[in-house]
């Protein structure tokens, strides 16, 4: 059990980690696209969609995997936009 | 000899630009790694360009103009530049700075030629504002000046995948024109993708505009 324990340790999260993300300037249909380009380029992301009432990207990572908040940031910065909140869901 | 054969070849590939299905006036820079092709059919000109971005602030494309007072073509490799975003929760503001470099012909006198222009927006989901303006110049001392602002209001705000609809008014103005002020109420619908805008001015000419982002 232990061993396991420190597996589970050194190998990170086994599990999908649902990210809702806060962004500034989402106003359009081709801001969504944008976006939802960019993120499905990651190895991390399994899925991803974006509100436009709630201003809100949901990003799903793949088992195992998460997206870090720089990381996050440096995607939608590029992107055009800003991050106005991240919230990590396990 | 070799210009008129070229010049044929360009206006040969512009025609079928101009002639090919209506794809909008959209913004002039896509998102990173997207392509775009803008057909746009105004009161004054017809235009196709097609474009790419390799970032969200920088697009590369080909572009041709027809001016159909003056009767002349433009052909011109362009780069377009977003200078400044302003994001805020429920609204966007853009400046963008547009060059293009290349031959006008003037019926049938080819010469170098290249246009500068700015475009600043700013859009809620509920309104929009824009203003944009473009000046050509040749080597042939040919000279043409245009500008055009907008406004729009959404009578509905739809979510990402619904067919959003905007009421717009355009206020177009060339100076040298022998229509200075045009006015064009219209219609722009648009999905993820497409986006399409239909008009009629003020000088009895109908708009069309289309733009596929890919």
């Amino acid at each position: 059990m232990m061993l396991t324990t420190t597996f589970a340790l050194i190998t990170g999260p086994a599990f999908a980690e649902t990210i809702h993300v806060g962004v500034d300037g989402l106003v359009c249909a081709f801001c969504v696209k944008g976006i939802e380009k960019s993120f499905k380029k990651q190895a991390e992301t399994k899925t991803v969609e974006v509100n436009l009432d709630e201003k809100l990207v949901t990003v799903v990572t793949k088992d195992g995997m998460t997206l870090k908040d720089e990381k996050i940031r440096k995607l939608l910065t590029e992107a055009g936009y800003e991050v106005s909140g991240i919230h990590h869901q396990k | 000899m070799i210009v008129s054969m070229r010049m044929r070849t360009a206006h040969a590939l512009s025609l079928i630009f101009l002639l090919s299905p209506i794809l909008a006036e959209a913004r002039p820079v896509s998102y990173e790694d997207g392509w775009m092709l803008m057909q746009m059919n105004d009161s004054m000109e017809n235009s196709t360009t097609f474009s790419y971005s390799p970032t969200a602030k920088d697009a590369f494309g080909i572009r041709t103009d027809y001016m159909r007072d003056d009767e002349t073509w433009l052909h011109t490799l362009t780069y377009n530049r977003l200078i400044q975003r302003w994001n805020n929760a429920g609204s966007q503001g853009n400046i963008f700075l547009m060059t293009g470099v290349g031959l006008g012909d003037d019926h049938g006198n080819g010469s170098p030629a290249g246009f500068i222009g700015g475009e600043a927006d700013w859009e809620s989901r509920r309104y929009y504002f824009s203003y944009e303006n473009r000046f050509i110049g040749s080597s042939a001392n040919n000279q043409y000046f245009d500008q055009k602002a907008r406004i729009g209001v959404a009578p509905y705000i739809g979510q990402y995948d619904a067919v959003h609809t905007w009421l717009m008014l355009q206020v177009q103005n060339n100076p040298s024109a022998d229509d200075k002020f045009i006015v064009t109420p219209l219609v722009r619908l648009f999905n993820t993708e497409f986006l399409t805008e239909v008009g009629y001015s003020s000088n009895k000419t109908m708009l069309l505009n289309a733009t596929w982002q890919f």
